[in-house]
């Protein structure tokens, strides 16, 4: 993520300062801060799926070391974190019951377990709170973890007779479950760096960080990735710390309950939630609190599977959606909107015949409307296409994907008329207006008059995209304790806002347009970054509120895979990649004739899937490649842009130009994604009988053909390989064998 | 030699081969497809402790002081500008490619319309007082800009600072007016993938 443009520029001057000390752990070298001659900087060669090892071996070697903030650990609560200086604790010394007989085993002990007589403890709202019991590091006896400041972090024995573990000690024992030189085999990372990035990690106090983003949890063992980055963190409590795991973009209210605008509540929407209805991703509910599994243990069956995976903990998945619409499970998706995406091509392993016929098919999915400026290969099988407006015709106020820690949100909004179809009211075609007109039309709450309500309690209409989003601007210009000033006529003038359409000065009042101009000529806000910094200097906007790791996840420790009832652990350890029932991949192909894994990594000159249309970018780069490991292509007698192919124990092939490199792991493959589109332009599209020839060049390239789920992917049964707990697809990792095409 | 000499100087620690350059100098100087006025040479190489860094080395016309091109056109369309930089008057090219067989940085490139056409510098930004588009637009600050022969311009202490600088075949004695940063450490260092223009294959990895 060091290589996005804004963090980019300030990561490369602070390196060059000497400031700042970066181990980059990536399967790829990328184009970025790693450049021959920047001091601070190191490309440390990782295996795809590999980082929970990595992060395991680091966690393990500060415990032998005892490198590790042991006083932030301990903290019990936010109050004894804050009073010690620091801006978060964590449930390390939390016991856990470790009782195979007790009613909670597994379960964080609460007071009654303990048999300890405390009052109950109730939220704002008046809930009950949970709970939880610690070995007071004062005085040594059982303690409620709020009523106490620290903790004893290494604590086994017995408390009210019943057998209890602390979470830290728990996660002390997962990381040792392998040696130092295994997780050096496993990740492909040397023993040297894994003690050296240790101690290095150990020591800068709390000015330490894991800068990960989504790539790095992207394989089917993803969520423990993403755990070891939090627990690297709280062993050096580093969290809310400036110059540690500072908050991303924090924001204030603006599409939400704003300073001026209420933009989230809709009078009279009808109450559908995870409690009366199921995602069709089969997200957030696990299989045995699904109707269908009651329905079916009512008819008799005992202990039935579903034919494709639930997901409990997971909150939404477009891919598992998309997979979930052609198998027509858990029900049939009778109408299909989608608005600017791909995620038929987004989704490895998804773009294939079976999948792509099924899509087309009115039996499987009866409608299907898309939204979107171009025919990409999600919409190329929609029945309908509205058009949509572009970036430069739309709003938006985005507030995430840089590292940047300041308050503050940009603004995107139309500095030219959409070239969509004009449809009345001077408004054009975009998914806004089509969402307005139907839901009108439907006579849907949320939209048409009376829509949206302001603080002082009046109503406002909705029926295109600026009645919401300059009222978003209105929130963002009034938030804070003073609102923006008003824009001088003159710089109105100036930059051409004073002749800005009536439709937009009538979306906010007349006091608020002025302000709202304000925010479009600066193309958003951003308060001073002494404004997320604590008077001291040290900790981040918002430290006082409760920031908790949990070094042991209940939640976790309660999962059970809907297959096999396996559980995952509640603790951050190495797990290798599995199918849907938790069983290991590698049990069921063999490693030795599937050596290589795969990882695919952001593309220099496309994006996720557009900008193949772009002649600039493509005259910049043709086509994306195969990346291999120099010394593994000259075991495989592969060179530098010889064709080849990965193929998966299923029989998927992912053919392209092998670029033969040293900035490559040994023993994993990778490929930029973006490429080998099937539509896009690519395609012949023929519109009210004037026919478009398509573009091979549009088509270059090549994209991961992951395999499917083999245990769920039979009978009929179209399933992708998938992260058990998190739902996401496995888009690195696998098992795959590489040959000259 | 005129009171006043442009140059460019590119710290290559700092260039993150992004190619925002690259697609900025398109945009501003409609240069054609297949065509680069700069362009950026990335690739693999190992460090001298043992591990391997991305090397990415912006290309583009050297604006030398003693410029072959300059010397052989026939018609005076390659010219001295008075801003020290090479330029070429597009009335007097009668696309000969003489100039383009002379440059040893293969910088130049023939339009469809016949004449011969490279980087400017900018010439039509820089006499208005910005910055070539290149500079402004660079992501890690990696490009400077300015006079030479002005010792107080950044590029004249940024360059003092780094004994000079570097520049490309300086055996070939043209006094080019593009400077580099750590060009001679890149070049000893072994070259361990193919060398990509852009993103496509210049020179293929041979192993």
């Amino acid at each position: 993520m060091i290589n996005f443009q804004s963090s980019g520029k300030r990561t490369s001057a602070n390196l060059a300062a000497g400031k700042l000390k970066i181990d980059v752990l990536d399967c790829t070298l990328a184009n970025g801060c790693v450049t021959p001659t920047l001091p601070g900087i190191n490309w440390i060669p990782i295996k795809p799926a590999t980082n929970s090892a990595f992060c395991s071996a680091l966690i393990q070697k500060m415990i032998a070391d005892k490198t590790y903030d042991a006083d932030a650990l301990s903290f019990t609560n936010q109050k004894a974190a804050v009073a010690g200086g620091y801006g978060a604790f964590s449930n390390a010394t939390f016991l856990v019951i470790d009782d195979e007989s007790h009613p909670n085993y597994k379960k964080l002990m609460r007071p009654a377990d303990a048999g300890m007589d405390v009052p109950e403890k109730t939220d704002k709202d008046g809930k009950a709170v949970d709970q939880f019991v610690c070995i007071d590091a004062e005085t040594g006896e059982p303690a409620v973890t709020d009523d106490c400041s620290k903790g004893v972090l290494d604590f086994e024995g017995e408390v009210n007779g019943v057998k209890v573990r602390t979470g830290f000690a728990i996660l002390t024992e997962s990381v040792n479950a392998y040696t130092i030189e295994e997780y050096s085999e496993i990740t492909g990372v040397s023993v040297e760096d894994i003690e050296r990035i240790a101690k290095e990690f150990t020591s800068h106090g709390t000015r330490v960080s894991v800068c990960h983003k989504g790539g790095s949890c992207a394989s089917v063992n993803g969520v423990d990735a993403m755990v070891g980055a939090n627990m690297l963190h709280m062993m050096m409590g580093t969290n809310q710390m400036i110059g540690g795991n500072a908050p991303n973009s924090p924001a204030p209210t603006t599409a939400g309950k704003g300073a001026r605008y209420d933009l989230s509540t809709v009078k009279g929407k009808p109450s559908v939630s995870t409690k009366n209805a199921a995602y069709i991703s089969r997200t957030g509910v696990a299989w045995e609190k699904t109707d269908e599994y009651k329905n079916r243990v009512a008819a008799g069956e005992t202990d039935p599977k579903p034919i494709m995976p639930w997901f409990q903990y997971a909150s939404s998945s477009d891919s598992q959606a998309l997979m979930s619409i052609v198998n027509k499970y858990p029900y049939q998706c009778k109408i299909l909107t989608s608005f600017m995406c791909n995620t038929i091509q987004a989704t490895p392993g998804a773009m294939r015949d079976e999948v792509i016929e099924r899509l087309k098919d009115p039996e499987v999915l009866p409608l299907h409307i898309a939204c979107d400026v171009f025919i990409g290969e999600h919409a190329q099988y929609a029945d309908y296409i509205v058009p949509d407006v572009t970036p430069y015709e739309s709003y938006g106020l985005p507030t995430t994907g840089t590292t940047f820690t300041g308050y503050g949100t940009t603004v995107r909004w139309p500095v030219k008329e959409a070239e969509s179809v004009e449809i009345g009211d001077g408004r054009h075609a975009s998914w806004e207006t089509f969402l307005s007109d139907v839901a009108e039309a439907c006579e849907l709450p949320g939209f048409g008059d009376d829509a949206i309500t302001d603080t002082d309690g009046n109503t406002w209409p909705l029926r295109d995209a600026g009645d919401f989003y300059l009222k978003a601007i209105a929130n963002l210009a009034y938030a804070g304790d003073e609102p923006v000033a008003d824009i001088s006529a003159e710089e109105a003038h100036m930059q051409g806002l004073d002749e800005l359409p009536e439709s937009m000065s009538a979306a906010v009042t007349a006091e608020e347009w002025p302000k709202v101009q304000h925010v479009l000529s600066r193309g958003g806000r951003y308060w001073p970054m002494e404004y997320v910094h604590d008077a001291d200097g040290k900790r981040c906007l918002g430290y006082e509120k409760d920031h908790q790791t949990f070094i042991y996840s209940e939640k976790r420790a309660l999962y059970k895979n809907c297959y096999s009832g396996k559980g995952t652990s509640p603790v951050l350890g190495y797990f290798p990649e599995t199918l849907s029932d938790m069983s290991p991949v590698e049990e069921h192909y063999s490693r030795d004739e599937f050596p290589f894994t795969v990882s695919e990594h952001k593309p220099r000159f496309r994006s996720i899937s557009m900008l193949s249309n772009s002649p600039v970018m493509r005259d910049l780069c043709d086509h994306n490649y195969i990346e291999l490991n120099r010394e593994d292509a000259a075991e495989l007698g592969i060179k530098d842009g010889d064709k080849v192919r990965a193929v998966t124990p299923l029989g998927d092939v992912s053919e392209g130009e092998a670029m033969v490199r040293a900035g490559q792991v040994k023993g994993g493959f990778a490929l930029a994604f973006g490429y080998e589109h099937i539509n896009y332009g690519a395609q012949d599209i023929e519109i009210d009988g004037q026919m478009t020839k398509g573009n091979p060049a549009i088509a270059a390239g090549v994209r991961t053909h992951q395999m499917l789920d083999p245990l769920v992917s039979k009978d009929g049964v179209l399933s992708i390989y998938s992260e058990n707990e998190a739902a996401s697809p496995g888009r690195c990792g696998g098992m795959f064998k590489i040959e000259k095409a | 030699m005129s009171e006043k000499r442009l140059g460019m100087l590119i710290d290559l620690s700092l260039c993150i081969g992004c190619n925002a350059c690259v697609v900025a100098c398109k945009r501003e100087n409609d240069v054609p497809l297949t065509k680069f006025n700069t362009w950026i040479e990335s690739f693999d190489v190992e460090r001298p402790d043992g591990r391997i860094a991305r090397a990415n080395v912006p290309k583009q016309c050297n604006h030398c002081e003693d410029a072959p091109c300059v010397k052989v056109c026939p018609t005076g369309a390659s010219y001295k500008a008075e801003d020290g930089t090479v330029q070429v008057d597009m009335e007097k090219c009668i696309g000969c490619k003489y100039c383009m067989a002379a440059c040893p940085y293969q910088v130049r490139y023939q339009l469809d319309s016949g004449e011969v056409q490279k980087c400017t510098f900018c010439h039509h930004r820089t006499t208005e007082g910005m910055l070539p588009m290149c500079v402004s637009t660079c992501v890690g600050y990696a490009r400077f800009f300015g006079d030479l022969n002005d010792p107080e311009s950044d590029i004249s202490k940024r360059l003092a600072e780094a004994n000079g600088g570097e520049v490309l075949y300086d055996d070939l004695g043209l006094h080019p007016s593009l400077y580099y940063i750590g060009l001679k450490d890149i070049e000893a260092m072994p070259v361990a993938s193919a060398i990509h223009r852009g993103g496509n294959v210049m020179k293929p990895y041979e192993g």
